[in-house]
């Protein structure tokens, strides 16, 4: 399903982050990652290209908004993976994002992010 | 002009015997009968008002050129000081103006509980004279809140000496023991909605943290249920991961932040004692204090706490599998200590299997120390496989542990 494919996780919480990359591996994709902060996804954004992404919304060190913002305008495609909901600003701005509510099943998640690419 | 060269004294400049021989002019019960219905107005719509309104009524019932409110305020490193409130008249230009205690009119109104009379106390008080302030008469009177609990003075000057009598005494007395009764109401009701408040956010993050949990059961569930060959295999590690969350469930304290937010804290030392314990008390150690544990007292905010015993049930699981716990004499140090803001954490295994060298394939359990302590705390772990033990070394920034 994501054959070639770099996927960054940006996950905080250690079992759902590795529970997602070993998905991700399944499907024979390559996991950047998991990003357990904003600075971390940018560190590995720095030498990696990504082809698409899951992100969870709050962070240690601050909302994901950094990272979106970074993926959107190199034309990336993600969904989001949140516990309760996009904050306000995420909102607008991502109008037509995917939104994932925790929990859901990380083989959905694959799927869906791999559709976004397809297309 | 002779008392140029006499020290003035305190009791020079007060004269509250003064306010018994001045008999009051006819008692006007009309205007105090409105005054008192107009706080009582006040107090079941705008308690917040009451104060200023009080000004208001002394400035007119006593007809006097200036009025204030001195509320107290504590000091850490002294008696405290009162801080000037809703002044009206002559002296409004020194609002906020704080004076001191114990070198004060106010003072002595509260230390006395009646209300005092005081001419030109500028005589006698120097902070009054320095900043140009003169009071031909001031008429205090003391403010409590409830029965007993002092709050400050609500005060009079008239605009020439031979003012105030006992009437002004009484009526002022009168309406300051209604507003202290209407701050007291004031301050119930706001301390009922503070709790009512918590009440609230109490429930908000208890929904958020059952959430939570289960968001993290789940990946937990499907975690170890990758990692597993057999179902008895995937029940053991997830069972062992749950009692880990579980034991350090059982060091947490709660108790309210300042803020009214719940705060969660547990020490370091019963966390690592707690969740080590299952591999001390194991049939087969030949000794009987297998785990040392050793370092300052650390304290863990709830991310922290779960974090750091997932991390410590991970680096003891995989001891009693392939490292010193394995051994029936195998050993265990854990030693800490905070520098520079930082937690740093060493765990030294001897007297296991010994180590060859560095086994090539991560496992699961090094995998999730790895994601806990650096995606969740931003921290970092190493490994160092001497011969004769593994050695960890754990580095957190402390602003992340207790969170």
């Amino acid at each position: 399903l994501l054959q070639n494919v770099c996927i960054l996780i940006v996950e905080d919480e250690p079992f759902i982050a590795l529970d997602l990359a070993m998905e991700v591996e399944t499907a024979n994709g390559t996991v950047i990652g998991p990003a357990g902060s904003v600075g971390e996804a940018f560190e590995l954004l720095k030498t990696a290209r990504v082809q698409g992404a899951i992100l969870d919304v709050h962070l240690s060190d601050g909302d994901v908004a950094p990272i979106a913002a970074h993926l959107f305008g190199r034309g990336v495609p993600f969904l989001f993976h949140c516990g309760l909901s996009l904050t306000p600003a995420l909102k607008t701005q991502y109008q037509n994002a995917s939104v994932y509510l925790k929990p859901t099943a990380p083989s959905n998640l694959v799927k869906a992010i791999a559709s976004l690419i397809r297309n | 002009v002779a008392n140029v060269f006499t020290r003035v004294t305190l009791e020079d400049v007060l004269i509250t015997d003064e306010l018994k021989r001045r008999l009051p002019t006819k008692a006007d019960y009309l205007q105090e009968k409105l005054a008192l219905q107009d706080l009582a107005w006040q107090m079941e719509d705008h308690a917040e008002k009451v104060f200023p309104r009080l000004v208001m009524l002394a400035m007119e019932v006593c007809a006097a050129a200036s009025a204030g409110i001195s509320l107290y305020e504590p000091q850490p490193n002294s008696s405290g000081l009162f801080r000037w409130h809703y002044l009206m008249g002559a002296l409004a230009k020194f609002d906020g103006k704080t004076t001191p205690r114990d070198f004060s009119p106010c003072g002595i109104c509260l230390d006395q509980g009646t209300p005092i009379l005081m001419e030109r106390p500028e005589r006698f008080y120097n902070w009054l004279s320095d900043a140009d302030i003169s009071l031909p008469e001031v008429l205090l009177v003391p403010l409590y809140v409830g029965k007993a609990q002092p709050l400050g003075t609500l005060w009079i000057v008239a605009q020439e000496g031979q003012h105030f009598d006992s009437g002004h005494a009484r009526v002022m007395t009168e309406l300051a023991a209604f507003a202290g009764l209407a701050l007291r109401m004031l301050r119930t009701e706001q301390r009922l909605n503070e709790t009512l408040e918590q009440q609230e956010t109490l429930t908000r993050e208890m929904s958020h943290r059952v959430k939570n949990l289960f968001a993290v059961t789940n990946g937990m569930i499907a975690l170890s249920a990758r990692a597993a060959s057999t179902p008895q295999e995937m029940a053991q590690i997830l069972s062992g991961r749950l009692n880990a969350l579980a034991r350090a469930h059982a060091v947490v304290r709660s108790n309210f932040g300042d803020e009214g937010h719940i705060a969660k804290s547990a020490e370091l030392e019963p966390l690592v004692r707690t969740i080590l314990q299952p591999h001390e008390d194991e049939p087969n150690a030949s000794t009987s204090n297998r785990l040392r544990v050793n370092g300052p007292q650390v304290l863990l905010g709830e991310q922290g706490t779960n974090c750091l015993a997932l991390v410590l049930h991970e680096l003891a699981t995989n001891a009693a599998k392939y490292g010193a716990l394995k051994n029936a004499n195998g050993s265990v140090n854990v030693n800490w200590e905070v520098a520079s803001n930082y937690l740093a954490l060493t765990w030294r295994e001897q007297g296991g299997p010994p180590i060859e060298n560095a086994p090539t394939k991560k496992g699961f359990g090094s995998a999730l120390a790895h994601r806990s302590c650096v995606g969740q705390l931003g921290g970092a772990i190493t490994y160092d496989w001497q011969p004769r033990g593994l050695s960890i070394k754990i580095s957190i920034p402390m602003e992340r542990l207790s969170s």
